[in-house]
C-alpha cells in the first residue's frame, strides 16, 4: 500500500537505490527516453513484477543526471508537448558495465547460499 | 547565470517533466478504454503526492538546502511581521541578553586576548619572572638576568626592561611621558620594526652611562614632531640630552592594562634617567638583590614552555650555588604571554569568569521567558502546524521552520546587541577607576571581527537554544484530534508543565542573581561609609617629581618650602601641605624600625610637610604638631598613628620615646613628638596599619604629591595653582591631578561597578521572570476557564477563584526559590572575595530579596487572579 507519509518514500529509495539506478541505466542503453517511458519498460520487462515509485523514480533520475550518467534534452512530442527524454552518457556506460558485473556477482553468491546443494 | 532564474527554471521544468508522465498516463488509460474522468483520477492516483515527489526530486539537485532556508527565513519573517508585539519584546529581550555578552566579550579582547600592536609572532614570547621559595612572580636582578641572558640554550633572546616615567622637556614647558629602560636586544626579542631612523643595538646597552640615545613610539613622533625626520635630533629628558636615533612602528610597550609607552632608552642610562635613585646608593645593574629587570624571551623554534622552564631552573640553580647570599631561596618561572603576571593574569581571568557566569544567568533567563512565550504562540499555531504536517511535511522540516524563526529572531536580538552593548560599555566606562586614562580609552566598544563572530555565534545559539523546546514540544502533537478542533487534551497538559518549569527556572536564577546584587549593594553600602579617619571633600592632590627634574636636595628643599607659601596666599586655599604619598592611593612606603625591650616593627611611613595633619584633618591626641624648628640640624623626630603607640608603648605615653630608623647608613634614632588619630592610609578596606610621619625637612624625597584643603571646589582652583607651579619653573610637569574623593572613589570602583552591573542584570531578570510567571498564569486562566465558570456558577465567590490562581502562582514562586536558594548558596561563595563587611549567606540580605521577589511574584499573579474571578459563568460554558 502507499503511504503518504515522506518517511516511506525515503526508506525505499535507499531500500532500492543501487537496484533502481541499475534498471534506469540498463534501460536507457537501447536510447534515449523519458521519464513514464522508463517506468512503463521497466514494468513491461519484468513481466509487471516490478513497479516504480514516482517518488523513487524521479529523485534517482534527476540524482544520476548530477552525476553525469546520463543526460537530458528536452524535445516535443507529436502531440506538441515538451518532453525530457534522457540518454546513458560513456560514464552512465561504463559505469553500467561496472554495476552489471557487481550485480552478477551478488546474484551468483545469493544463489550460491541460497541453493547450496547445487554447489556440491 | 542568476542562482533564482537557474531555481526558477529548474522547477518549471520539473513542473513539465510531472505534467507529462501524467499525460502520458492518462493517455494509456485511455488507450485502455478508461473514461477520460476515470483515465485522470486513477493517474493521479497511481502518482501520488505531487508536491511530495517535486520536494523528493528537488532534494536530489543539491541546492535545495539553502532553498529550503530561503523559504524558512521568508516564512519566519512574514510570522513574526504578523505578531509585532511579541517579535519586539522577544528581540529587546535577546539584544539585553546577547548586549551584556558581547559587550563582556568586546571588552575581554580589548585586555586580554587583542594582541599588542607592533610585536610580531607574540605566540612565542614568554615572561620571565623570579620565584621566591617556590611563590610568586617578581622581577629579576639584573646580574641574574645578564646570567639567564648568556647561559640559555632555548631561547633566540631574553630582554630586560623596567618601566619608567620620563619628564620630556622642550624650550619651554616639558610633561610626563611613560616609557621604559630597556636592554639592546628589547627590540630584536619583540620584533618590533622601525618606521623611521633605526632602533636598538645590542652593543647600545653594554657600558653604563654611555648611550644618551632613544627610541620614541609611532604616536609620539606625530603629536610631538608632526612626523617630520627626527632621527639625530636631541631631546630633553628628565632635564638630560638625548639623540632620538628612530621610531618604532605601532610599538607602545608590552604592558596591555597599563598606559601605553612612549620612549625607551637603553637600560644603561639609568643612573641618568633616576638620577635620584642613584644619589641614594642604588646599584641597579650589579646588584642581585635588587628587583629592576622584568625580562621577556623569544623561544626558539620548536622549543616548549617546558623546555625553556628547564633550562632556566637550571641557571637558577646554579645561582643559587654561587650567591647563596642573595639567590639561596630563589627560583625563575617562565610563564606565557607579555605584560600580566600569571597571578595578574589569573585574577583577570577570575573576575571575567565570574562576569561572564551573570552575563550568561542573564541570557538564559532571557531564554527561559522567550521559550515560555513561544510555547503558548505554538499553541496558536496548532492547526496550522498540524496542516503542514497532515500534507507531508516532516516533522524535522517543522522543527527547523521553527527554530528558524527563533534563530531569525535572535539574529535580530543580536544585530540590536551591538547597539546595547556599545551604550552599556560607554555607560560602565564611567563607572572604572580613572587610574590608566589609556586603559579607558581602551575600553570602547568595538566591533571587530571576532567580537562580531561572537555575538553572531551566540545569537544562534540562543535561537537554538529557546526554539529547540517550543519547536519539539509543537510537533509532538498527535494529528487527528488537532485537524478536529481546537485542542485542549494531554498536549496542552504537556505545555503547561514545560512552561510552569520554565518559570521555575526563571525564578531561581533571578534569585540568584538577586541575592547576589544584595550582597554586592550591601558591599558598596559598607564601604562608602567607611571612615577614612580624615575629611576627603575638597582635598585637592598633584604629583611633582623634581628628582626627574634634576634637583638636588637643597634645590628641592628650597623649591618646595617656597611652593607651600605661595599656595598658602591662593585665594580659596586653606591649608597646603606637601607628602610622599596620598592616602588611599594604593601604595606606601614601609622600613622596619626597632624599640628599645620591644624588638622591631614593620612600618609604614609617609615623608611630610609641617601642616600634613593639619591639611588632612586628622586630629593629633597627645604632643606637638612638626615646628619650622624640626630641621636637618635638630634631633630626627616622628609623629605616629594610635596603632603603632599602642604596638610598641602600650599603656605608656609615647611622647617622648624613641625608635631606631634603619637606614644605608645605620640605626638613626627618631623621637616621637606627638601621636595621630588612626587613619586609613593605605587601603580602605584594611585595618589601619603601624604608620610614622617623618618630616620633610630630615627626610627629603624629590617626588611629592601636593595636599591642598580648599574652601572652592577643587576644580575651581586648578588653573591657579599650575600658574603658581609655573612660575617656580616651567619645565616641571604637574601629573595626577586628583581629588582624594577621586582616590576614595576609585578604592571601591571595582565593587560599585560589581554591585551596578549584578542590581541592572537581577532587575532585569526579576522584570522577566515575574513576566514570565504572569504569562503562565494567564494562559492558565484563559485555558481554564470553562472550569472556572462551571466553579462560579456552582457557587465559588470571587475570593476563591482568585486563590485558586494565586495558589498556583505562589507554588511555583516557591519551587523556584527553594531552588534559586540552594543555587545562590553555592554562587556567592563565588562572590566572597569582592564582599566587604557582609557574609556571603547574610541572613538580611537573603531574607529581604526573596521577601521582594515573592512579592514582585503575587503582583504578577494578582491580574490573572483577577480576570479569572471577572469570567463571566455563562460565557464560559457557552464557549468554544
Amino acid at each position: 500500500m502507499k503511504s503518504h507519509k515522506k518517511q516511506s518514500y525515503e526508506n525505499r529509495i535507499e531500500l532500492l537505490q543501487g537496484t533502481l539506478d541499475l534498471l534506469i541505466l540498463q534501460t536507457l542503453q537501447w536510447g534515449p527516453r523519458h521519464g513514464y517511458g522508463i517506468s512503463q519498460a521497466i514494468r513491461a520487462g519484468s513481466g509487471e513484477v516490478l513497479q516504480v515509485d514516482t517518488g523513487s523514480l524521479y529523485p534517482a533520475l534527476h540524482r544520476l543526471e548530477r552525476k553525469k550518467w546520463i543526460k537530458s534534452e528536452w524535445t516535443t512530442s507529436e502531440n506538441n508537448q515538451k518532453v525530457k527524454t534522457y540518454q546513458l552518457t560513456t560514464a552512465g556506460k561504463k559505469q553500467l558495465a561496472a554495476e552489471r558485473s557487481n550485480w552478477e556477482r551478488l546474484t551468483a553468491a545469493m544463489a550460491g547460499i541460497l541453493n547450496p546443494t547445487e554447489e556440491a | 547565470m542568476n542562482f533564482f532564474r537557474w531555481q526558477h527554471r529548474k522547477d518549471e521544468d520539473l513542473n513539465a517533466e510531472i505534467r507529462h508522465h501524467l499525460d502520458e498516463t492518462i493517455r494509456d488509460r485511455i488507450a485502455r478504454g478508461e473514461t477520460p474522468e476515470d483515465a485522470r483520477l486513477n493517474a493521479q492516483r497511481e502518482f501520488g503526492n505531487v508536491g511530495l515527489v517535486k520536494e523528493v526530486t528537488r532534494a536530489m539537485w543539491g541546492w535545495s538546502w539553502l532553498e529550503q532556508v530561503g523559504q524558512d527565513l521568508g516564512y519566519g519573517a512574514r510570522m513574526l511581521a504578523k505578531q509585532p508585539g511579541f517579535s519586539l519584546i522577544a528581540i529587546l529581550t535577546l539584544a539585553l541578553g546577547i548586549g551584556a555578552n558581547s559587550m563582556l566579550f568586546s571588552a575581554l579582547q580589548a585586555m586580554l586576548l587583542r594582541p599588542l600592536p607592533g610585536i610580531s609572532e607574540a605566540n612565542r614570547l614568554v615572561q620571565v619572572g623570579r620565584t621566591n621559595n617556590g611563590n610568586g612572580f617578581e622581577s629579576v636582578s639584573f646580574p641574574d638576568y645578564r646570567d639567564y641572558r648568556d647561559q640559555n640554550s632555548t631561547f633566540l633572546g631574553l630582554a630586560a626592561e623596567s618601566e619608567q616615567e620620563f619628564h620630556l622637556g622642550t624650550d619651554k614647558s616639558a610633561e610626563r611621558i611613560k616609557g621604559a629602560l630597556v636592554t639592546g636586544n628589547y627590540f630584536d626579542v619583540l620584533g618590533v620594526k622601525a618606521a623611521h631612523g633605526r632602533l636598538l643595538q645590542p652593543a647600545e646597552s653594554e657600558v653604563e652611562g654611555a648611550n644618551a640615545v632613544a627610541v620614541i613610539s609611532a604616536r609620539l613622533w606625530r603629536k610631538q614632531f608632526g612626523g617630520e625626520p627626527v632621527a639625530g635630533k636631541t631631546i630633553s629628558l628628565n632635564a638630560n640630552p638625548y639623540t632620538i636615533i628612530g621610531v618604532a612602528e605601532a610599538f607602545q610597550g608590552t604592558n596591555p592594562l597599563a598606559d601605553k609607552a612612549d620612549i625607551w632608552i637603553p637600560i644603561t642610562m639609568w643612573r641618568q634617567s633616576d638620577p635620584w635613585m642613584a644619589q641614594i646608593g642604588a646599584d641597579w645593574l650589579n646588584s642581585r638583590s635588587s628587583d629592576f629587570a622584568d625580562v621577556i624571551g623569544r623561544l626558539k623554534p620548536s622549543v616548549t614552555l617546558e623546555q625553556a622552564q628547564a633550562d632556566l631552573s637550571a641557571i637558577a640553580q646554579r645561582l643559587a650555588q654561587h650567591y647563596p647570599a642573595t639567590n639561596a631561596k630563589r627560583g625563575v618561572q617562565v610563564a606565557a604571554g607579555l605584560g600580566l603576571s600569571p597571578n595578574d593574569n589569573q585574577e583577570l581571568r577570575q573576575f571575567f569568569g565570574l562576569q561572564f557566569g551573570i552575563v550568561a544567568i542573564v541570557l538564559l533567563i532571557a531564554c527561559a521567558n522567550l521559550a515560555g512565550l513561544l510555547l503558548s504562540l505554538t499553541a496558536a499555531r496548532q492547526q496550522e502546524l498540524g496542516i503542514r504536517m497532515a500534507i507531508g511535511a516532516g516533522r524535522w522540516r517543522i522543527v527547523r521552520q521553527l527554530l528558524t524563526e527563533s534563530t531569525l529572531l535572535a539574529l535580530l536580538g543580536g544585530l540590536l546587541a551591538l547597539v546595547i552593548a556599545n551604550w552599556l560599555t560607554d555607560s560602565l566606562r564611567s563607572l572604572l577607576p580613572d587610574k590608566s586614562p589609556d586603559m579607558q580609552a581602551q575600553l570602547r566598544f568595538t566591533l571587530d571581527g571576532r567580537v562580531a563572530l561572537f555575538t553572531l555565534a551566540l545569537s544562534v545559539l540562543t535561537g537554538m537554544l529557546f526554539g529547540i523546546a517550543p519547536a519539539w514540544q509543537a510537533t509532538k502533537l498527535n494529528l487527528l484530534p488537532v485537524l478536529k478542533e481546537a485542542g485542549n487534551s494531554f498536549s496542552q497538559q504537556m505545555r503547561s508543565r514545560l512552561r510552569s518549569t520554565l518559570v521555575v527556572v526563571q525564578i531561581a536564577l533571578s534569585l540568584m542573581l538577586l541575592i547576589s546584587a544584595g550582597l554586592c549593594l550591601r558591599t558598596l553600602q559598607n564601604a562608602q561609609a567607611i571612615n577614612p579617619g580624615f575629611v576627603t571633600e575638597n582635598l585637592l592632590t598633584a604629583r611633582l617629581d623634581l628628582g626627574r627634574q634634576n634637583y638636588t636636595e637643597t634645590q628641592g628643599q628650597m623649591f618646595y618650602q617656597s611652593l607651600r607659601e605661595r599656595l598658602r596666599r591662593l585665594p580659596g586655599v586653606q591649608s597646603a601641605s606637601l607628602a610622599q604619598t596620598v592616602p588611599l592611593e594604593g601604595s606606601s612606603y614601609g622600613n622596619t624600625v626597632s624599640v628599645e625591650q620591644r624588638g622591631q616593627f614593620n612600618l609604614r611611613y609617609n615623608i611630610v610637610t609641617p601642616e600634613y595633619l593639619e591639611t588632612l584633618g586628622i586630629p593629633l591626641l597627645l604632643g606637638r604638631q612638626f615646628s619650622a624648628y624640626d630641621t636637618a640640624q635638630s634631633q630626627r623626630v616622628a609623629i605616629i598613628n594610635e596603632t603603632f603607640a599602642r604596638a610598641a608603648w602600650p599603656n605608656e605615653n609615647p611622647v617622648g620615646k624613641i625608635f631606631k630608623w634603619k637606614d644605608r647608613t645605620g640605626d638613626l634614632p627618631i623621637e616621637v613628638i606627638g601621636v595621630a588619630r588612626d587613619t586609613k592610609s593605605q587601603d580602605l578596606f584594611q585595618a589601619p596599619r603601624r604608620v610614622a610621619y617623618l618630616p620633610l625637612a630630615q627626610q627629603y624625597d624629590g617626588g611629592l604629591t601636593l595636599l591642598l584643603r580648599t574652601s572652592l571646589p577643587p576644580e575651581q582652583l586648578l588653573s591657579a595653582i599650575q600658574q603658581e607651579i609655573r612660575a617656580l619653573d616651567p619645565r616641571l610637569p604637574v601629573y595626577n591631578i586628583k581629588t582624594i574623593e577621586q582616590y576614595r572613589r576609585a578604592a571601591f570602583a571595582q565593587k560599585r561597578l560589581q554591585a551596578v552591573l549584578l542590581s541592572g542584570f537581577g532587575l532585569l531578570a526579576l522584570v522577566l521572570a515575574s513576566l514570565g510567571l504572569y504569562g503562565v498564569l494567564s494562559f492558565g486562566v484563559a485555558q481554564r476557564t470553562r472550569e472556572i465558570g462551571i466553579r462560579i456558577a456552582l457557587g465559588a465567590r470571587a475570593n476563591d477563584v482568585v486563590s485558586l490562581v494565586v495558589r498556583q502562582g505562589i507554588k511555583l514562586t516557591a519551587v523556584g526559590i527553594l531552588l534559586g536558594l540552594a543555587g545562590a548558596l553555592a554562587v556567592t561563595r563565588v562572590l566572597a572575595s569582592l564582599l566587604y563587611g557582609v557574609s556571603p549567606t547574610d541572613p538580611l540580605t537573603f531574607v529581604g530579596v526573596i521577601f521582594v521577589l515573592a512579592l514582585v511574584a503575587l503582583c504578577a499573579c494578582w491580574v490573572p487572579a483577577r480576570r479569572a474571578a471577572k469570567v463571566d459563568p455563562m460565557i464560559a460554558l457557552r464557549g468554544d
